[in-house]
C-alpha cells in the first residue's frame, strides 16, 4: 500500500498522461492511430519547447507574458529574411535566435531595473512585440517558404520527424543545463531564495537576465519550428501559446513561487495539453467547450500546485529534534 | 493587598522548535498602572504579548482576563476586553487620512461618513491632548506623528489594556516627552498600560512596577519607586559565566579587517578592526546597526563612507560576490530567510555559494559537491541519515550548520557569525563555540554579533559596543563587565 503511494506520487504526471490517452483511445478510433500520435508530437514540438524556456524563467521565480508575441515577432523576420529578402533559410534561422537574445535581454533588463514582478514587464513588452510585429511585417501572412526551410518542420529523418529530433535536443540541452551547470543551479537558488542566494555570492541581475536571454532562445527556436512545420509566418502564429505554456509548466510541476520542478515534468505536462487538444476535437468538442476545459485544467493545476506548498509548510511547522 | 486585577496570567509556558520562549510565568496586572516589563532580548516579552492578544496559543496556564479566565484567546476576544498592542513597527495605510485610519475597522452607521469619521477621531485626539489635522494623510505626518494615530486608533477600539514595545524606539527627545504626557493622560483616564522598554531612565519615570524576565522565565516584580537601576540590571542580566568557553591560543595584532569612518545604512563613522587569530564581539541593543555594520562589510548593504582595508589594503566590496572572492564570509541572522535554501538538499546548499570553484566551464563536478558535503557533515556534525535530505526536515542546530558549512566552503578568511546560535539547542551551540575556537586558531578573523550576552562575553577576546549607529566603546577581555556593556549599549554615559 505504501509502495504503490509513493509510486503515484512519484509518477502522477506519467499516470494523468496515460489516463487522458487510454480515455481518448476509448472515445476514438482515430485518435489511437500511430499516425494520430505522430502527429500530435509534431503539433507540439514548438509548445514543448516554447515551455522549456519559458520554465526556466518560472524556476528562477519569474513568468514571461510575452511568449506569444515573441514567437510571432520571430516568426515574420524569417519570412521577410527568406522571403521578401530573398536570402537564404539559414540566414533566416541565424537572424531569428540572434533576435530571441534581444526580447530576452529586453524582458530581462527592464525586469531587473525597474525591480517589478515580470509579470508586469513581460505584459508590457507583449503588447510592444505584437505591435512592432505588425508594423515590420504589415500584418501580412507569409506562405511561400523555400522547402529547405519548411525541412525543419516538415521532414522525417530515419523515420523521425526533424521537429521531434530538434525537441530533443532542447530537452535535453535544458536538462544538462538545469542539473548539470551552476547557471541552471543559480536559477533554481534565485527562485528558491533570492536574498539567501545573493548573500551566497551569486550576481542576481546578471542570472536574471542571462534567465530571460536564454528562455528567449528556446521562444526563438520554438518560433523557427512552428513558422517551418506549418509554412506560414504571422504575427498570431501562436497567440494562445501563452496559456499553453503556463498550463503546461504549471502542470508540470514548476511552481508559480519559484525554485521548484524539472524539465521532464514540462515535457509531459505540455504533452497533457496536447493530447487533450488533440482529443477533444476528434471526439468532436467544439472550440468553446475546449476553453473551458483548458481553464479548468489551469485552475486545477493551481490548485495543486498551492496544496503542495501547504503541505510544505505544515512540514516546517512539526517540531524536530536534533 | 486587595488591588483591582485587569489582567492575572498564570503559569504560563510557551514552547517553539527547540526553544522554551517562555516558561511556567505568573505574572498580574493592577487596573490602572503602568507595568514596565523588561528583560534582554530572548528574555520572553514579546512572546507573552502574541499570547495575551492571541497571536500566539500558550502550551499551558491560564490567562484571566477582567475575571474571565481562558486558556486560549483569540485575537477577537482578546480585542473585546480592550486589549490593544502598539509594536514598535507603523502599522497604518499610508494613503488614508488620519482620521480613516484611527477609524479603520468600525462601523459607523451603514455608510462612510467622512464627517461623523473626522469628528469621531477628533474627539480621541482631544481626550489625548494632542492637536492633530485627522484629515491629513498618514503618509504626511513624521513618525512620531504616525506612533501617536497608532494610539488613537487603539483608543478608538476603546483600549482598557494597552501594550506598547519599545515605542520610544525611534522618537527624538523631545518627541519622547510628548509621548510621556500623553501616557500620563490615558493613566488619569484609567488605561492600564504594558511598557516594554530597554531604556531604564524611562521605566523609572513612567512605571509604577516593573518585571524582569530572563531566560523566559519571571525573574521579579518590583515597585518602581523601591528600587535602582542597578539592581535591575542585576536581575537582568542574571548570571555568573559560566567557564564552557573554549580560549584561543593563537591572537597575533595583525589587522586582517578594518573600518575607517564607515558609514552605511545605520552605521556612522565607524573604526573597527579584527586581527588574525582573533574572535571579536559586537554588543549593542536591537537596532544599534550592528547587522547593517556586518552586511556593510560583505558588501551587501551600500557603504555610503569611509573606507575598509582588508590585509593593510584599501579595498571596495562591490557586492557579497566580491566579499566571497576576497576571502569574506557572512553567517547571516535569518537562517531561513537569509542562510539556507529549505527546500534543496543538504549538498546542494553547502556548494551553492562555492559554485565557481568546484565548476569546469560552468559544469558542476558532482563528485567534488559530494566530496565537499561529507568533508563538512564530519566536520561539523551534521545529523542527518542522507546528504541529499531536504534542509527544511533538519532541525534548527542542524540547519545552522548547513549555513555554517555553505560559508566555510567558500574558504574565507574573515568570518562574520550574526547571531550564531539564536534559536539552537545548548548542545549545538556547544559545538559552533568549538568550531570558531578552531577558525580563529587557524588564523582566520572572527566578528561575532549575539545579542546573548552570556555568549558574547564568553566567547569574544574583545568588545565593540555599538548604540545607535555610534561605536559607544570598546572593550578589552579583562574590562569584561555586563553592567558595563548595557550601560554603553543603552546610551548611558
Amino acid at each position: 500500500m505504501e509502495g504503490a503511494k509513493k509510486f503515484v506520487q512519484k509518477y502522477y504526471l506519467f499516470l494523468v498522461l496515460l489516463l487522458v490517452v487510454i480515455f481518448f483511445s476509448i472515445m476514438s478510433e482515430p485518435f489511437r492511430t500511430t499516425k494520430n500520435f505522430i502527429n500530435i508530437l509534431v503539433q507540439n514540438s514548438y509548445l514543448v519547447i516554447a515551455s522549456i524556456g519559458i520554465s526556466l524563467v518560472m524556476i528562477s521565480g519569474g513568468a514571461d507574458l510575452s511568449v506569444s508575441y515573441q514567437i510571432g515577432l520571430v516568426s515574420v523576420f524569417t519570412g521577410i529574411i527568406t522571403i521578401d529578402m530573398g536570402l537564404s533559410p539559414v540566414l533566416g534561422v541565424i537572424v531569428g535566435l540572434a533576435l530571441g537574445v534581444v526580447l530576452g535581454f529586453i524582458n530581462g533588463f527592464f525586469t531587473v531595473a525597474l525591480d517589478v514582478h515580470p509579470m508586469v514587464t513581460t505584459l508590457a513588452t507583449m503588447t510592444i512585440f505584437q505591435g512592432a510585429a505588425h508594423i515590420i511585417s504589415e500584418s501580412k501572412t507569409y506562405f511561400d517558404f523555400p522547402v529547405s526551410f519548411k525541412a525543419i518542420g516538415q521532414r522525417y529523418v530515419g523515420g523521425i520527424p526533424v521537429a521531434v529530433i530538434i525537441t530533443l535536443g532542447m530537452v535535453i540541452i535544458a536538462y544538462v543545463m538545469l542539473n548539470h551547470t551552476y547557471f541552471g543551479r543559480y536559477l533554481y537558488a534565485i527562485g528558491g531564495n533570492q536574498e539567501a542566494a545573493r548573500l551566497a555570492g551569486i550576481n542576481i541581475r546578471l542570472i536574471r537576465i542571462a534567465g530571460f536571454i536564454v528562455a528567449s532562445l528556446f521562444i526563438a527556436v520554438s518560433a523557427i519550428v512552428l513558422t517551418a512545420r506549418s509554412g506560414t509566418a504571422k504575427v498570431d502564429l501562436a497567440s494562445d501559446a501563452v496559456f499553453s505554456c503556463f498550463t503546461a509548466c504549471v502542470l508540470g510541476g514548476i511552481s508559480f513561487r519559484g525554485g521548484g520542478g524539472n524539465i521532464l515534468g514540462v515535457v509531459v505536462g505540455t504533452l497533457i495539453i496536447g493530447v487533450l487538444g488533440n482529443g477533444m476535437q476528434m471526439i468532436g468538442l467544439s472550440m468553446y467547450s475546449q476553453y473551458i476545459v483548458k481553464g479548468a485544467i489551469l485552475i486545477g493545476a493551481i490548485a495543486f500546485d498551492n496544496y503542495q506548498k501547504k503541505h510544505r509548510v505544515k512540514k516546517l511547522d512539526v517540531p524536530q529534534t536534533a | 493587598m486587595n488591588q483591582d486585577i485587569i489582567l492575572s496570567m498564570k503559569n504560563i509556558t510557551k514552547t517553539y522548535p527547540g526553544v522554551v520562549a517562555i516558561d511556567n510565568i505568573s505574572l498580574d496586572f493592577r487596573r490602572g498602572e503602568i507595568h514596565a516589563l523588561i528583560g534582554e532580548n530572548g528574555a520572553g516579552k514579546s512572546t507573552l504579548i502574541k499570547c495575551l492578544c492571541g497571536a500566539e496559543t500558550p502550551d499551558s496556564g491560564v490567562m484571566e482576563l477582567n475575571g474571565v479566565p481562558y486558556t486560549r484567546i483569540s485575537p477577537r476576544d482578546s480585542r473585546q476586553h480592550g486589549v490593544e498592542v502598539i509594536y514598535q513597527e507603523i502599522n497604518l495605510i499610508d494613503d488614508l487620512s488620519v482620521a480613516e485610519n484611527v477609524c479603520l475597522g468600525d462601523e459607523i452607521g451603514k455608510w462612510v461618513s467622512f464627517r461623523k469619521l473626522n469628528a469621531k477621531a477628533s474627539r480621541i485626539f482631544e481626550r489625548m491632548n494632542v492637536a492633530m489635522d485627522v484629515k491629513k494623510m498618514v503618509r504626511d505626518l513624521s513618525t512620531a506623528q504616525q506612533q501617536l494615530v497608532e494610539i488613537a486608533k487603539a483608543l478608538s477600539k476603546d483600549a482598557q489594556l494597552l501594550v506598547l514595545d519599545e515605542p520610544t524606539a525611534p522618537l527624538t527627545t523631545n518627541e519622547v516627552e510628548n509621548l510621556f504626557s500623553i501616557v500620563g493622560t490615558l493613566k488619569s483616564h484609567g488605561v492600564t498600560m504594558i511598557y516594554i522598554s530597554h531604556r531604564l531612565d524611562e521605566i523609572f519615570r513612567i512605571s509604577d512596577r516593573v518585571t524582569v524576565l530572563r531566560d523566559g522565565k519571571f525573574v521579579e516584580t518590583l515597585n518602581t519607586a523601591e528600587t535602582d537601576r542597578k539592581t535591575l540590571i542585576k536581575l537582568m542580566v542574571g548570571r555568573e559565566l559560566s567557564e564552557t568557553y573554549p580560549r584561543r591560543s593563537n591572537i597575533t595584532d595583525i589587522p586582517v579587517i578594518e573600518t575607517r569612518n564607515l558609514c552605511g545604512s545605520v552605521p556612522r563613522n565607524i573604526n573597527i578592526h579584527v586581527n588574525k587569530g582573533e574572535i571579536v564581539g559586537l554588543a549593542g541593543l536591537v537596532g544599534a546597526g550592528r547587522t547593517e555594520l556586518a552586511r556593510a562589510i560583505f558588501g551587501a548593504d551600500k557603504i555610503t563612507a569611509g573606507e575598509l582595508f582588508l590585509d593593510g589594503q584599501p579595498i571596495k566590496i562591490r557586492s557579497p560576490k566580491h566579499a566571497i572572492q576576497k576571502g569574506i564570509g557572512l553567517i547571516p541572522e535569518d537562517r531561513k530567510q537569509q542562510g539556507c535554501f529549505l527546500y534543496f538538499g543538504i549538498d546542494w546548499n553547502i556548494s551553492i555559494a562555492n559554485m565557481p570553484s568546484i565548476s569546469r566551464f560552468g559544469f558542476i563536478k558532482h563528485k567534488r559537491v559530494k566530496q565537499d558535503a561529507i568533508k563538512y557533515r564530519d566536520l561539523l556534525d551534521i545529523r542527518t541519515p542522507s546528504l541529499d535530505q531536504l534542509v527544511v526536515n533538519l532541525s534548527g542546530g542542524n540547519q545552522q550548520k548547513v549555513v555554517l558549512a555553505k560559508t566555510l566552503a567558500t574558504n574565507s578568511n574573515v568570518i562574520i557569525f550574526d547571531e550564531p546560535t539564536r534559536g539552537i539547542d545548548v548542545g549545538a551551540k556547544q559545538e559552533i563555540y568549538q568550531l570558531m575556537t578552531r577558525l580563529a586558531d587557524e588564523g582566520n578573523a572572527i566578528l561575532m554579533i549575539s545579542s546573548d550576552m552570556e555568549e558574547l562575553l564568553g566567547m569574544s577576546d574583545r568588545l565593540y559596543v555599538l548604540c545607535e549607529g555610534r561605536l559607544a566603546g570598546q572593550l578589552k577581555r579583562e574590562e569584561f563587565d555586563q553592567v558595563r556593556v548595557l550601560e554603553l549599549a543603552s546610551g548611558e554615559e
